[in-house]
């Protein structure tokens, strides 16, 4: 069997995400075989007693209809206005498409800066975000509670007060998710670029890949997805070996030497490796990730390799990290938003 | 597999209001339409062989209860979630009895497949049902009720990225279990 098609990072070309088009053979007759499970004869539905059905209606007054109408107008009118962002130039000027208002960024605007301007973005009631040269970004629709931004190109610095999870970068590699942080994401037009997290931390979710990035850790971003995160002091040797792993598809023949130059502290990478080798490679990683750090007593290998995913997220407290669910809830299980 | 051509072609919501009126052919037209994933959230959580029973019971309390629905156009995720619940309860039931792992596939393989076919549908099976919970009913999802990604998304309640983190550690894993796959996951 193949692993070829399913880690495409783009997720409208991959065919496991979009379930459209050709998927490689072995999971084309997985599919085949599954779908044609048999489900039982349909009943017949006419001779099914239900209980009877109950039937309410409440015609709204056309006056309330009407005054409720102009409401929301006037309220609409007054969110697009307090709602926009406020955009400045630092250095030469600011270029604006889409909806745009003076000096403000609206819901499906964008900002762009050419190769002598820099601009700062204030992200109503969140934070702030500095747009390098040559930076071009969207304000798109996010979801319930969240603020979400779109970097096509470019440099970002974040700086970000907001409670975890409120404010959100997408790329075309992946989704880079504030838990209460500062941080600078790029990206270049070929979609390679980076992430580095200088205070708080970051989530980042591609289309497989999960990356928990704190403060004082990067990662590469890559066509091909997020790469692992490794310490911005971890040794010249380790983080030379680990490139090797930034590509779902390199050989892994230098698997023992990134594992020999692992410190302690590097305990971050190995945990991010452990779902990105498989077979004799994953034992490897898990046996050193444990001499390093080690996992707590419920956690055993065979879970691990089998990335059972409490398993490897007791693990991943164990190393210090915190909860791993507070990475991806941006909430601890003491209701308490994480830091 | 092909899909039938749908009976009716109004939207769940649509539906889901003239079955709630009383019209049973637009309740036969959402079980035509949904049944698979009903199948597929069960085939993450019980044994094959109670898969059958559980999907006429689950769209019969979700018939019984159709008053209960707030919103008709979600009725899919409110559908996935009585057959969790159900499946819970089917559990609870069996769990002194049947293992999940050893139950046997009576369910694996549709009529017409030769005993290879058959065996290769439950070898998929029994694979899947040896994942972590987590990955089960996602890759159900997908192969059983060949779900796209966003849809899976819908009916569990996921974010996109655990729906993707899910589906391709989940196939990564599979892949291993099923003999196949290279070292890289």
């Amino acid at each position: 069997m193949r692993d070829d098609d399913t880690t495409k990072r783009d997720p409208n070309d991959d065919p496991l995400w979009t379930a459209r088009g050709a998927l490689p053979d072995d999971l084309a007759k997985l599919e085949t075989q599954l779908a044609n499970l048999p489900l039982p004869p349909e009943p017949d539905w006419r001779r099914v007693v239900r209980e009877p059905v109950r039937v309410s209606f409440r015609p709204m007054p056309l006056v309330w209809a009407a005054a409720a109408a102009l409401l929301v107008v006037a309220v609409a009118g007054e969110w697009l206005v307090r709602d926009a962002w406020h955009v400045e130039a630092i250095e030469g000027r600011v270029t604006q498409r889409g909806p745009a208002l003076a000096g403000r960024l609206p819901a499906g605007g964008a900002c762009e800066t050419d190769a002598a301007s820099r601009v700062r973005v204030q992200v109503a009631g969140l934070g702030q975000v500095e747009l390098e040269p040559g930076t071009v970004v969207r304000r798109v629709a996010g979801r319930r509670g969240e603020t979400r931004l779109a970097l096509d190109h470019g440099t970002l610095h974040a700086r970000i007060v907001a409670p975890p999870r409120a404010f959100v970068v997408e790329t075309r590699v992946g989704v880079a998710t504030d838990l209460g942080c500062a941080y600078t994401l790029s990206l270049d037009r070929e979609r390679s670029g980076s992430l580095r997290v200088t205070e708080g931390r970051v989530a980042f979710t591609d289309n497989g890949q999960e990356a928990f990035i704190p403060a004082g850790v990067w990662c590469p971003l890559t066509q091909a997805g997020v790469g692992v995160p490794r310490r911005e002091y971890a040794s010249e040797h380790f983080l030379a070996l680990l490139e090797d792993y930034d590509q779902p598809a390199c050989a892994s023949g230098t698997l023992d030497s990134v594992l020999a130059a692992a410190e302690p502290s590097d305990a971050i990478s190995l945990w991010h490796l452990l779902p990105r080798v498989a077979g004799g490679d994953r034992v490897k990683v898990a046996h050193r990730l444990a001499a390093l750090i080690s996992p707590p007593a419920e956690v055993s290998v065979e879970r691990v390799l089998a990335l059972e995913p409490a398993a490897l997220d007791a693990w991943w407290a164990a190393i210090g990290m915190g909860e791993a669910e507070s990475w991806r809830s941006g909430v601890s299980k003491k209701g308490l938003p994480a830091r | 597999m092909p899909a039938a051509p749908e009976r009716d072609g109004r939207p769940d919501a649509a539906l889901v209001a003239a079955a709630r009126a009383g019209e049973r052919a637009a309740f036969g037209a959402l079980y035509q339409r949904h049944a698979r994933m009903v199948q597929a959230v069960l085939c993450a959580k019980v044994a094959p062989d109670g898969v059958a029973d559980l999907v006429h019971d689950v769209f019969l309390i979700a018939m019984g209860r159709l008053d209960s629905l707030r919103e008709d156009g979600a009725f899919p995720g409110w559908l996935a979630t009585i057959a969790r619940r159900r499946a819970a309860d089917w559990r609870r039931r069996r769990r002194d009895t049947v293992p999940l792992e050893e139950a046997e596939h009576d369910q694996a393989g549709s009529e017409g497949e030769s005993p290879e076919e058959r065996a290769s549908a439950e070898q998929a099976l029994t694979a899947i049902a040896s994942l972590p919970e987590a990955y089960r009913e996602t890759l159900m999802l997908r192969f059983v009720a060949g779900l796209s990604g966003p849809e899976i998304a819908l009916r569990t309640g996921l974010t996109h990225g655990s729906v993707r983190v899910n589906l391709h550690r989940g196939v990564a894993l599979l892949r291993e279990r099923l003999g196949g796959g290279g070292e890289r996951a």
